[in-house]
C-alpha cells in the first residue's frame, strides 16, 4: 500500500511573491497540502508578469499543484473574506516588503488572534528588526550585504565584483522556511499553539560563510576572494572543453586521486615530473598543471572528460547548462524531469525532488493556476457561499476570477 | 562545560520553541551534511556527532584559525552537537552505533552508496530493524542512477546541479561559489526532508530511508532554468552580476541596484533629476530598459560617481529603491544592521575565539542558533556510553584499548 501524503488535510494560504514564499508552497503542495495561492491583479506576483497571459516557466514551476485565490485585500469585503480563511488554515507564508501584510490585517498578530493554531512563515530582505528593516530587495540583493558578492571573485579582479545573476538565495530559504513551517506544525501537536518563524533573507548567506567570518575575526585581513583554487590541492578549478562554451570542473584532492588523473589522461609525460606527485608541488605549478590539463580537455565534450575521469575515481563534473540538465540521463534515471501540460505555454519539463523517501510518495506536479481559477470553488465549498454571493463580489471587484474564462459553466 | 555567550540570551525556559526536544540524531555526517544535523539542533534536537577515533575528515578542512590547523570549517558546522567517537569498520564500534541508533529517531549519513550495507549497516535494514528510525543519506548523486558511484565535490556539484554555469564573467571560466554553497545547501534541503518526516511519522508511526542528492538539491536552486529551457529553449551566459541585478562602482566601494517595477523606476527617475532623455512612458517597460542599457548606464554611473556606498544604500532605500553596498566580510559584521540585530555572536574554538553567524532563523522574536561550540574529540564518550547507554568505566576503557572508540 502506498504510503499517505504527508501533509494531506492541512491547508496553506500562500501570500508569497516572487520566489521565496512562493517554494515553500510548492514544497507543502508537492507533498499533499491543499496550497491557496493568495493573489490579486491589483498587485500582481511579479514573477506572474514576466511573460503576457499571466504564465511562464518560473511562475509554473513554482506555483504548481496550487489553488489560486483572487481577491483584492485593499476592500474591507476582500479582508473579511480573507480573514475567513485564516480560520481554516493551519500554516500562513509571506514574503512581502516589510510591513505590508501588517497594513492590510494579516500581520502574525491579527492572523493569531484569528486562528492561535496558525503556523505562519514571514521572511524578508533584513528580517524585522534592526535600522536596516525596511530595506526593499531581491535575492541577489543579498548578494552585496552578506558578503557573498565581496568573496564569489577572482582574486585580479576584486576591484571589480562580479559574482552571479542568480537568485539565491531565494529557493533555498524557501526550503528553510518549509522546515521551520513544518517544525512548527510538530510544535503545535505538544503545545496546541502555532507560532511565527522569520528568516531575514540576508542572514542566509552570512551563515553558510559561517566559517570564513570566524577567520576574518580572528585574523583581520585573511578572507580573500579565491576564484577557483583552493587551498585543499590542485589541478582544482574549470577547465575549458570541446564545444560552445562548454567546461568540465576537476578537483584533485589527494595524491591518490592525482594518479587516477594520470592514469585517466594516458600519463603524459608532462604529468610524470617529480614535483607534481605531492599537494604542495602540484599547487606550486598550478598554473603549468592547468594549461597542461586544459589541453587535454579542450580536445574533448564536457561529457567525456567527465565519464573519462570519473571512471578513474577522479572528482569531476560537466558544467552543466539547462540543455545539458534536460538530456542528462542520471536526472532523468532518476525522475527529476517532471512533464506538465501547462494551460497557456505547453509542455514544460519542471524540477523534481531532491530527495526521495521509502515512505514518500512522487511529489504531485500539476500544472500551475491561472489567476483566481479556484475563487468559485474555495468559495462555494470552504465558505459556503452561494452563487448571488460571489457573483456580487465578483461584480464588485473584492473577488478576482480568470478574465477570460467564462463565469458559470 | 561547552555553553558559549549564547546561551545567556536564550535559556530553556517554557514557552521555548524546540519541536525536536526529546528526540536524538545520530549524526555520522562528513563535509557535505554537517549543516543537516546543526539545524536539527537548532530545533531542539539532542544531537551526537559520530567521529572515528583519529577524528573527522573535516576536521582537517580549510578554512583553519590562525595555528593553520584547527578546521573552522568543521567549528562551524558542528557546532550545537555532542561528539563521540567510535569505529564503524570494526564490530565493537559498530555494536556501539547499534545501542547508539536503537535509542534514536535520525541517523545522518554521508557515505558513498553501497559502504554502510557492505560493512553490515544497511540504511534499508536498520529502518526494518528499528522502525521509528529516520536514515537520511547525504550524497553526491543519490542511491541510484548512472552517477550513483561518481566521485563528488563541493565544486562538482555546484557545476553539475546547475548554478555555476552563469556564475562569473565572460571572459574568464564560470566560478564557484565561495565557502561550500552546494554541500550547505543540500545540508539544509536535507534537514527539511527530515522534519517533514519527523511529522509524517506522527501519524503513521513509520521511520524511513531518505535519499538525498547535492546534484538535485542544487538544481533546485537553479532559477527554473529547466522548466525555462524546456518551453523557450535558450539560457542566460554568465554576465557578472547580469544585466537585471547590475553592480555599478562609486567613490569608495560599490553597489548592487535591481529596479523591476514601474513605481521603483519612477522613484529613480526622480532620484535623477528627471532626466529628459528617460522621461517617456515607455521606459517604465523593464524590458525596454534592458534593452537600452547604453542610454542608461551613462546615467547611472554619473550619478554614482562621486557618492560614498553606504550614503547611495540609505538614501535609495528611503526612495524605495533597491539599492546595496557591496560590504566587505570585515563589514559585514560590523555594519550597524547586523550588530544590532545579532547577527553574529562569539563563539570559542579550542583556544581561540571569533565571531560565528547566531543562527538562520527566528520564531516569536527569539533567534535559534548557536549554544554550544563543536565537540572536541570524544569529548562526550563518557556521558553518552556510561552515563545514557550504561557501559561501565571498565567496558568503555577497553572498548578504547581496542581502537573501537
Amino acid at each position: 500500500m502506498a504510503a499517505a501524503y504527508p501533509f494531506e488535510g492541512l491547508r496553506v494560504l500562500d501570500f508569497g511573491i516572487g520566489a521565496v514564499g512562493v517554494e515553500i508552497g510548492r514544497l507543502f503542495a508537492e507533498y499533499g497540502a491543499d496550497v491557496i495561492k493568495m493573489e490579486t491583479n491589483a498587485n500582481l506576483d511579479f514573477i506572474r508578469g514576466i511573460q503576457a497571459g499571466g504564465m511562464n516557466p518560473p511562475f509554473a514551476s513554482s506555483n504548481r499543484s496550487k489553488r489560486s485565490f483572487g481577491v483584492n485585500l485593499k476592500q474591507e469585503a476582500g479582508r473579511a473574506i480573507v480573514r475567513r480563511l485564516v480560520e481554516t488554515c493551519d500554516v500562513v507564508v509571506e514574503n512581502s516588503a516589510p510591513g505590508v501584510l501588517e497594513r492590510l490585517g494579516f500581520g502574525y498578530d491579527a492572523v493569531r488572534a484569528i486562528n492561535p493554531r496558525a503556523v505562519m512563515v514571514s521572511s524578508q530582505l533584513m528580517g524585522s528588526s534592526g535600522p536596516w528593516r525596511s530595506w526593499m530587495g531581491y535575492g541577489p540583493s543579498t548578494h552585496p550585504i552578506s558578503g557573498l558578492n565581496y568573496l564569489w571573485n577572482f582574486p585580479d579582479l576584486a576591484d571589480q565584483p562580479g559574482g552571479s545573476q542568480n537568485i539565491y538565495p531565494d529557493h533555498l530559504v524557501g526550503r528553510l522556511g518549509a522546515m521551520l513551517a513544518v517544525a512548527g506544525l510538530i510544535e503545535r501537536e505538544r503545545s496546541g499553539a502555532g507560532c511565527h518563524a522569520e528568516v531575514a533573507q540576508f542572514e542566509l548567506p552570512i551563515a553558510l560563510l559561517g566559517d570564513y567570518f570566524l577567520q576574518e575575526s580572528m585574523e583581520p585581513g585573511s578572507v580573500a576572494p579565491q576564484g577557483n583554487d583552493s587551498p585543499r590541492g590542485a589541478p582544482w578549478g574549470a577547465y575549458l572543453c570541446d564545444g560552445d562554451d562548454e567546461w568540465c570542473v576537476i578537483n584533485v584532492r589527494d595524491d591518490a586521486e592525482w594518479k587516477r588523473l594520470r592514469a585517466a589522461i594516458g600519463d603524459p609525460g608532462w604529468a610524470q615530473q617529480a614535483e607534481y606527485a605531492t599537494a604542495t608541488g602540484r599547487m606550486q605549478h598550478r598554473a603549468e598543471i592547468d594549461a597542461q590539463l586544459s589541453a587535454w580537455t579542450s580536445s574533448r565534450s564536457a561529457r567525456e572528460a567527465m565519464e573519462t575521469l570519473q571512471a578513474r575515481g577522479v572528482p569531476a563534473g560537466m558544467v552543466q547548462h539547462p540543455r545539458h540538465q534536460l538530456e542528462d540521463p542520471h536526472l532523468a534515471a532518476r525522475g527529476y524531469h517532471r512533464p506538465v501540460e501547462q494551460p497557456g505555454l505547453g509542455k514544460l519539463v519542471l524540477e523534481g525532488p531532491a530527495f526521495h523517501g521509502s515512505e514518500l510518495p512522487e511529489p504531485i506536479v500539476t500544472p500551475a493556476p491561472a489567476l483566481g481559477q479556484h475563487t468559485r470553488e474555495i468559495c462555494a465549498g470552504l465558505l459556503r457561499m452561494t452563487n448571488d454571493e460571489i457573483d456580487r463580489l465578483v461584480a464588485d471587484g473584492v473577488l478576482e476570477v480568470p478574465q477570460e474564462a467564462p463565469a458559470q459553466v | 562545560m561547552s555553553a558559549v555567550s549564547a546561551t545567556q540570551r536564550g535559556g530553556d525556559g517554557a514557552g521555548r520553541f524546540a519541536p525536536l526536544s526529546g528526540a536524538r540524531a545520530v549524526d555520522l555526517a562528513d563535509e557535505k551534511g554537517e549543516l543537516c544535523g546543526r539545524l536539527l539542533a537548532h530545533l531542539g534536537a539532542d544531537v551526537v556527532r559520530v567521529e572515528p577515533p583519529g577524528g573527522a575528515a573535516s576536521r582537517r578542512l580549510p578554512p583553519f584559525a590562525p595555528d593553520g590547523k584547527t578546521s573552522l570549517y568543521f567549528a562551524h558546522r558542528n557546532a550545537d552537537k555532542r561528539g563521540v567517537t567510535l569505529d564503524i569498520e570494526q564490530a565493537a564500534g559498530r555494536g556501539l552505533l547499534h545501542r547508539l541508533v536503537a535509542n534514536a529517531d535520525v541517523l545522518i549519513e554521508t557515505h558513498a552508496p553501497g559502504y554502510l550495507a557492505s560493512i553490515g549497516l544497511d540504511p534499508a535494514q536498520l529502518v526494518e530493524r528499528y522502525p521509528r528510525l529516520i536514515v537520511v543519506s547525504i550524497t553526491d548523486f543519490g542511491q541510484t542512477g548512472p552517477y550513483r558511484d561518481y566521485a563528488g565535490t563541493d565544486m562538482v556539484g555546484f557545476a553539475m546541479g546547475g548554478m555555476m554555469y552563469r556564475a562569473g564573467v565572460a571572459e574568464r571560466p564560470p566560478i564557484v561559489a565561495p565557502g561550500a554553497l552546494a554541500y550547505d545547501a543540500t545540508a539544509i534541503t536535507a534537514a527539511f526532508a527530515v522534519v517533514m518526516a519527523v511529522f509524517q511519522r506522527l501519524r503513521s508511526g513509520r521511520g524511513q530511508h531518505l535519499d538525498c542528492s547535492v546534484m538535485e538539491s542544487v538544481a533546485n536552486l537553479s532559477d527554473w532554468s529547466l522548466p525555462s529551457f524546456s518551453q523557450a529553449g535558450g539560457y542566460q551566459r554568465r554576465a557578472g552580476s547580469g544585466i537585471v541585478y547590475p553592480i555599478y562602482p562609486c567613490a569608495d566601494g560599490h553597489v548592487r541596484m535591481v529596479i523591476l517595477s514601474p513605481r521603483e523606476w519612477r522613484a529613480m527617475r526622480a532620484w535623477l533629476g528627471e532626466p529628459d532623455v528617460v522621461k517617456d512612458d515607455v521606459w517604465e517597460q523593464l524590458m525596454f530598459r534592458l534593452a537600452n542599457r547604453d542610454v542608461l548606464d551613462p546615467l547611472f554611473i554619473e550619478h554614482f560617481r562621486d557618492k560614498k556606498k553606504m550614503d547611495l544604500a540609505r538614501e535609495a532605500q528611503r526612495r524605495g529603491i533597491a539599492v546595496t553596498p557591496v560590504l566587505t566580510p570585515a563589514e559585514v559584521m560590523t555594519n550597524e544592521h547586523t550588530v544590532a540585530r545579532g547577527t553574529f555572536v562569539q563563539m570559542p574554538v579550542d583556544g581561540f575565539e571569533g565571531l560565528a553567524p547566531a543562527g538562520m532563523f527566528e520564531v516569536n522574536g527569539k533567534r535559534h542558533g548557536l549554544e554550544r561550540r563543536a565537540p572536541t574529540l570524544g569529548e562526550h564518550n563518557d556521558d553518552v556510553y556510561v552515563d545514557e547507554l550504561g557501559l561501565t568505566t571498565d567496558e568503555l576503557a577497553k572498548l578504547r584499548d581496542e581502537g573501537a572508540v
